[in-house]
C-alpha cells in the first residue's frame, strides 16, 4: 500500500513565516491617492490569480523541501526460490503405510502431500525428480504448478525400478539448479531407504550441492532405522538445510508446513522497503506557478 | 502655515478681477439703476422725476424713462469637500477650487456684492459670514486650501438642508465639487440661482495605462492594488461617461447651469467665458 509521508515535516514551519511576513512585512512601494478607481471591481480577477499563484508557488516549494516519499514493500514476482522435489519411487515406498494405522502406502501419502506442497509455491520455480534404480526428471523447473502437481499425482510406484539411486538424484538436481538464476535454491529430498543404486558417490553429490549453495531439506519417511538417518542428516547439515523425521502422515504434513514457513520467512527478509521520492512533482508545480506569477507581474509593470 | 500657492492664487485672482474684468451685475428687473431700459407711459404713483418731458410733448401723453434696477447680489459659494478633491496631476482639485473661490470672492466685493463661503462634507466644516471685505475673501481662500480632505465624504441630504435653511436669502449659489455622484439640487435650485462648477482632472475621466498601482482611496482610505491596463481603462471610462450623461440630464432637468474646469486649465478664462454666455 502507498503511504505518503514527509522526510522533513518541520520545514512546514516556513509557511507560518511566510504568512506572518505577508501580514507584518511592509511593502516598499507607496500607495497613491487616486479617487474612484477602487469603486471599479474590475481589477480583482487578475489580482486574485496572481495571489493564488504566489501562494501556490510558496506552498509547493515548501512541500518539495519537506521531501514527500512513499514506502512500500515490493511484491515482485521475481523468482526468489527454485525448489526441486526429489521423490523416492523405489519398491519399498509401496510396501506399507507410513505408520501402522495408515491404510495408504508411503508413496501415495508422500505424492499427495508433495502435490499439495507444489500448488502452494506461488512465486517459486518448482521441478520434480523421481529416483529408483536411476534418477530422472519428472518435470523440469517450471511455474506451471498445476501441471507439476498433476504429474506428481500420476506417478506410479516402481516407475524407476526397485532400488534407490539417492545420490544420483541429488546430483541430477544440482545439475538442473546450476543454471537457474534464483537466489535461493532448495532441494526437498524425500526417501524411505538407503542409497542402493547409482553411479554418483556421496562425496560427489555433497560437493556438487555445496558448490551450488543448495539447501537440502531431507525427509526420512517411516520408522526410525528404515532410512539412512546419518547420511540424510549429514547432507542436510553440509548444505545448510534441515533433516526431518516423518514417522506418520501427520508428521509429514507438519514437515511440509515447517519447510513452507522457512521458505516464506526467507522471502520476507529479502524484500526490503522501497522508497519513492516525490519532491519533483510539487517542485515542478511550484516552479511553473512561480514563472506564471513572474510573467504576470512583469506584464503588469510593463503596461 | 500658509500654503505656498496661496499668494499665487490671490495675486492671479486680483489681477484678473481688478485688472481685466469690467461691468457690474445688471438685473432684468426695472428699478432705480443707471442703465436705460425703455420709454413707456406714466403710471399712477411713479416717481415724477422720471417723466421725459420731450417725449411727453411729442406724444401728447405723459411718458417716463425707465431704468434697470441695480441689484445687490448675495453670492454664496458652497465647496464640496469630498476626499476625492485631494487629487490632481498638474494642480490639485483643491487648489483649483481655491482659485475659483478667489475669483468669485474678489469679483463679488469689486461689485459691492456680499460674498459668503461654506465648506461642507458630511457636516459643516467651515463657513464665513456674508461680507464685502477682501480680508474675508482671503480667509475663505486660505480655508479652502487648508481644509483636510482625506477621509471626508459629502452628504447631499445635509447639503440640501444647509442650502435651504441656513442660507436664508435667495442667493446666487455656486456649488464647487467634482460631481462624481448624482447631486440632490432640485429643491436648492427652486430657492437659489444655482451654478454648478465641476472641477475635475482628465485622469479621473480617462486614466492612462500605468500598469500595477497600489491605490488608496482618498474617501474610504481603503488600499488595494489596481492594474491600469487598456481593458480596465475602457470599462472605467465607459462607466464614467454613463455617469456623466446621467449627471448632465439631472442638471438639465433642474435648470442648473454648469461650468467644467479641469486642473490643467486657467479657471479665470473658463469661468468668466462661461459666465458671460449664461
Amino acid at each position: 500500500m502507498f503511504d505518503v509521508h514527509f522526510e522533513y515535516p518541520f520545514v512546514w514551519l516556513l509557511v507560518v513565516l511566510f504568512i506572518v511576513c505577508s501580514v507584518w512585512c511592509k511593502r516598499k512601494s507607496q500607495s497613491l491617492y487616486i479617487p474612484h478607481l477602487l469603486s471599479m471591481p474590475l481589477h480583482v480577477k487578475r489580482y486574485k490569480l496572481s495571489f493564488v499563484l504566489k501562494w501556490l508557488s510558496i506552498v509547493m516549494m515548501i512541500l518539495a523541501l519537506s521531501s514527500p516519499i512513499t514506502q512500500y514493500q515490493s511484491n515482485s514476482v521475481k523468482l526468489s526460490h527454485a525448489v526441486m522435489l526429489l521423490m523416492d519411487v523405489s519398491e519399498s515406498m509401496s510396501r506399507a503405510g507410513i505408520d501402522a494405522r495408515s491404510s495408504k502406502s508411503k508413496f501415495n501419502t508422500s505424492k499427495e502431500l508433495a502435490a499439495s506442497f507444489i500448488e502452494q509455491r506461488e512465486n517459486d520455480n518448482v521441478g520434480v525428480i523421481v529416483f529408483g534404480d536411476f534418477a530422472y526428471v519428472a518435470t523440469p523447473l517450471t511455474f506451471d504448478h498445476q501441471s507439476a502437481s498433476s504429474i506428481v499425482q500420476n506417478l506410479n510406484e516402481g516407475i524407476a525400478g526397485t532400488r534407490t539411486a539417492m545420490y544420483d538424484a541429488l546430483f541430477l538436481a544440482t545439475r538442473l539448479l546450476q543454471k537457474n538464476s534464483a537466489k535461493e535454491k532448495v532441494v526437498i529430498l524425500l526417501t524411505d531407504g538407503f542409497n542402493t543404486a547409482g553411479k554418483i558417490t556421496l562425496e560427489a553429490a555433497l560437493r556438487a550441492v555445496e558448490s551450488e549453495k543448495i539447501k537440502v531439506y531431507a525427509i526420512g519417511i517411516g520408522r526410525s532405522g528404515e532410512y539412512d538417518e546419518t547420511i540424510l542428516s549429514l547432507i542436510a547439515l553440509k548444505s545448510g538445510g534441515a533433516f526431518f523425521r516423518a514417522s506418520s502422515e501427520q508428521m509429514l504434513v507438519e514437515v511440509y508446513q515447517k519447510i513452507d514457513a522457512m521458505q516464506k520467512s526467507l522471502q520476507k527478509s529479502e524484500t526490503p522497503m522501497r522508497t519513492n521520492y516525490l519532491y519533483m512533482y510539487p517542485l515542478l508545480v511550484g516552479i511553473l506557478a512561480l514563472f506564471w506569477y513572474v510573467w504576470i507581474r512583469v506584464r503588469e509593470e510593463s503596461l | 502655515m500658509m500654503p505656498l500657492c496661496y499668494n499665487l492664487i490671490v495675486q492671479r485672482a486680483r489681477k484678473h478681477i481688478f485688472g481685466e474684468m469690467v461691468g457690474s451685475n445688471a438685473s432684468k428687473k426695472e428699478g432705480d439703476g443707471y442703465d436705460f431700459a425703455q420709454i413707456r407711459p406714466y403710471m399712477y404713483g411713479e416717481n415724477v422725476k422720471r417723466i421725459d418731458w420731450k417725449q411727453s410733448a411729442k406724444n401728447g401723453e405723459i411718458q417716463v424713462r425707465s431704468f434697470f434696477e441695480e441689484k445687490e447680489i448675495h453670492l454664496h459659494v458652497i465647496g464640496l469637500m469630498n476626499g476625492s478633491m485631494h487629487f490632481g496631476i498638474e494642480h490639485s482639485k483643491q487648489e483649483v477650487m481655491s482659485e475659483v473661490v478667489a475669483l468669485l470672492g474678489l469679483s463679488a466685493i469689486k461689485n459691492s456684492d456680499f460674498f459668503a463661503l461654506s465648506l461642507l462634507g458630511d457636516k459643516l466644516l467651515w463657513q464665513s459670514p456674508a461680507s464685502k471685505k477682501e480680508a474675508m475673501v482671503r480667509e475663505s481662500i486660505l480655508k479652502t486650501l487648508q481644509t483636510p480632505l482625506l477621509g471626508e465624504k459629502i452628504n447631499w441630504d445635509y447639503i440640501q438642508e444647509y442650502a435651504l435653511y441656513h442660507i436664508k436669502k435667495p442667493s446666487l449659489l455656486f456649488i464647487i465639487g467634482d460631481f462624481f455622484e448624482l447631486p440632490k439640487l432640485g429643491a436648492i435650485a427652486r430657492k437659489h440661482e444655482v451654478i454648478a462648477i465641476k472641477v475635475r482632472d482628465h485622469f479621473e475621466e480617462k486614466p492612462w495605462s500605468m500598469g500595477a498601482l497600489h491605490v488608496k482611496d482618498p474617501i474610504t482610505l481603503k488600499e488595494d492594488k489596481v492594474i491600469l491596463d487598456e481593458a480596465f481603462i475602457k470599462r472605467y471610462s465607459a462607466k464614467q461617461k454613463e455617469q456623466d450623461i446621467a449627471l448632465e440630464s439631472c442638471f438639465k432637468k433642474e435648470g442648473i447651469k454648469t461650468i467644467s474646469i479641469y486642473t490643467n486649465e486657467d479657471p479665470f478664462v473658463k469661468l468668466f467665458a462661461t459666465l458671460r454666455m449664461l
